[in-house]
Parts: C-alpha cells; structure tokens; sequence
C-alpha cells in the first residue's frame, strides 16, 4: 500500500490506516489494550514496527469505526472528495486499490516498487526468557469474554492482562471450562519475577471475602520457573457453573513485574469483573502460535 | 410411488441445500457476508463517528473530504 501512496499522494489522495482492535491478540506477544492510552500506544508501535508514514487515526475503545464500517478486521475504503464512499471491500488489496485509483484519478507513468519504499521496519520487543514454563492444552474454539478493568485513580498500568476464553458450548450451557491467562504487555518493557512470590489470581464475590462458588478452584498460584526473569503466559484452565446467575467474576490478582531499563520492580494488585457473554472485539487467539 | 419419493427427497434436499452451505462458509466468507450489511453503501457518506489522531486529539471521520482518500483498517496483529 505504501508503494500507491508514493505514487498517488502527489495527486493529493491520502492514504489513512484506522487503528482498531487486535484480530489476533498474543500473535508476536501483542494483547489486547485496556484503555485509549493504550490502544495510542500500539499505534506508536505500529509506526515503529512498519515503518509506514501513513496518518493513523485510532478507533476509540467502543470500537465504533470497526462495528459501523463493516466490522471486518483488514477491510478498506476509498472515499471522494465529497466524503462519499466510491469503493469498498472486505479485504484490503493493494492492487486492487491501485486499480481503483487508475480509474478515478488516472495511471501513474513509473510506479513505485517495494524496494524502493526502504520501509524502517523493526521486530516486537522483547525483554526476558521464553518457553521456561510449560504450556497447558488451550481448549479450541474459545471464544473470548468480555473483561472490564477496574482502575484505580492513580494506579499502575495493567502491566499483565488477563484473556479468558470459555468454548461455545459452555457459553450455551451455562458451565464448562474456563481458560484463563495473562501476558505480561510487551508494550511496558516488563516482566514477571520469578524471585518472588509467583501470581496469585482469587475470585470472590464483589465486595465479599467468600470464594465465589461458580468457579473451582477459585484460588490460583502461578508456576514459579527456575530462571529470575520471563515472560511466558500464565495459564489456567478451571471449571465454571454460573447457572442463571450471571453477576460478572470478581478477580483479584497479584504478581510483580519488572522493567530492567528502568531498573524497579513493583508488587501490583489489580481488579477486574469478567463477564459471562462474548466479546465481539475480542479477536482469535490461536493455541501454541509462538511469540 | 417410487418416483413421488425421490421427488420429495430430491425437493428436501434443495431446500436444505442453501442453509447447509451458509452452515459450511468460512470466516473469511462469514466476514464478507457481515461486511456488506454493516458498511456503508457505495455513495453514502461516512458515518458521523469520531477517532482519535496518533496523539490522541479526538478525530471526526466526516472531515476527510477535499480530496481522495483510502482508508485501511489494521492492527499490530
């Protein structure tokens, strides 16, 4: 795409990419944001990584640009001067916007080739050990719930992020399997310390000491690998039976990350309520995709 | 009465053809399917949503005008 904005920016058409939700989280080690902040900082990221010069304008957290043109993860759109929608398609294909543009604005004489673009691309980050803690069989076909962050006023970033999966299956019956992990987010330059005490996940009623009886075991402890520092996934796969009371879990969790080029390690303790219904933004992760 | 039976399950069968098949598509095509109903038209406008710009200043979609422009939807992954 960026070989047609070489050639057809001079004709003044601008070429814009919206930023929206990930369709693949934990692909190259990338999760879902929380917050705007967040979601502007994977747009820094992708400028980074892509090297593209393209204006981005980022979807707000609603995800209202993806749900009102056409919800698809990589689809595009040519708009005219008038801003009316002269093309569109589902499925992003650059020659087929070059076509596009052949027809409506005219051909360009030498076209730009992708050597010529000398994009400056650069791999994700990464900033400890992978593969040191063993993977657990992730159920196919999950589908991702909806989970709120509780945040606090002047609370740390959600360094780990939670996804929860549970199968279609269980979302129909009520109860079944519940995956649940977290990743620490490359974006923060963090990782888990495996010095201390390992991540401690418990689920209660809101505003309740009590376990929460819907989900066994309701208390989790992480594995604590032999190395100081990682960033491998934790992984749960519990059981679930929330019947018809469909009050959102109440999870408590604790661990302590750590930045090495900031030089601090921190305890965080952060809240979230996992609803019981799907996320349709929440993407499809895929089992054992390397990082 | 041979016959009546195999029309009737040949009839069966064309009716259940279709659903079986929207049964059957791929993500890819469940997503173009998806696409058409909740995109806007060819000569619409675009709807009248904001974004936000790489700095987080809110962003109104229906001020791309004046000229050509191609938008792309994407993300890190």
């Amino acid at each position: 795409m960026e070989t047609i904005e070489r050639d057809y920016a001079v004709f003044g058409v601008q070429f814009v990419y919206i930023y929206k939700a990930l369709a693949h989280p934990e692909n190259s080690g990338y999760i879902q944001p929380f917050t705007l902040k967040e979601r502007l900082l994977h747009v820094k990221e992708a400028e980074r990584t892509l090297g593209s010069q393209f204006m981005w304008i980022c979807d707000n957290m609603d995800n209202d640009l993806k749900h009102n043109l056409g919800n698809a993860p990589n689809s595009e759109f040519i708009i005219d001067p008038d801003g009316k929608v002269v093309r569109k398609r589902s499925w992003s294909s650059p020659a087929s916007v070059r076509r596009d543009l052949e027809e409506l604005i005219g051909t360009v004489q030498f076209q730009t080739t992708v050597a010529d673009l000398k994009l400056k691309t650069a791999p994700p980050p990464r900033v400890a050990a992978e593969g040191v803690v063993k993977r657990i069989n992730r159920p196919s076909g999950g589908q991702a719930l909806k989970i709120e962050p509780i945040e606090k006023k002047d609370g740390l970033p959600f360094y780990a992020k939670p996804r929860v999966e549970v199968t279609e299956s269980a979302l129909r019956s009520s109860s079944g399997k519940m995956y649940l992990n977290f990743r620490m987010d490359p974006l923060y330059h963090v990782h888990w310390n495996n010095l201390t005490k390992p991540i401690q996940v418990t689920f209660t009623r809101e505003g309740k000491e009590d376990s929460d009886s819907r989900v066994s075991p309701a208390t989790l402890e992480g594995p604590k690998p032999e190395v100081a520092a990682d960033i491998d996934p934790r992984e749960f796969l519990i059981d679930i039976d929330w019947g018809s009371d469909d009050e959102p879990l109440f999870m408590t969790v604790k661990y302590f990350a750590c930045n090495d080029e900031q030089g601090w390690c921190v305890p965080v303790t952060q809240q979230f309520r996992i609803h019981l219904e799907r996320d349709r933004d929440g993407g499809r992760a895929f089992s054992r995709r390397r990082r | 009465m041979k016959n009546f039976y195999l029309l009737t399950l040949l009839l069966a069968c064309l009716v259940s053809f279709p659903s079986l098949t929207a049964a059957q598509q791929s993500p890819r095509q469940s997503v173009g399917r998806n696409f058409e109903t909740s995109s806007p038209a060819i000569g619409a406008s675009l709807p009248d949503i904001n974004g936000f710009d790489a700095k987080g200043k809110e962003f109104h979609l229906r001020s791309l005008k004046g000229n050509y422009t191609v938008l792309v939807f994407g993300c890190l992954t």
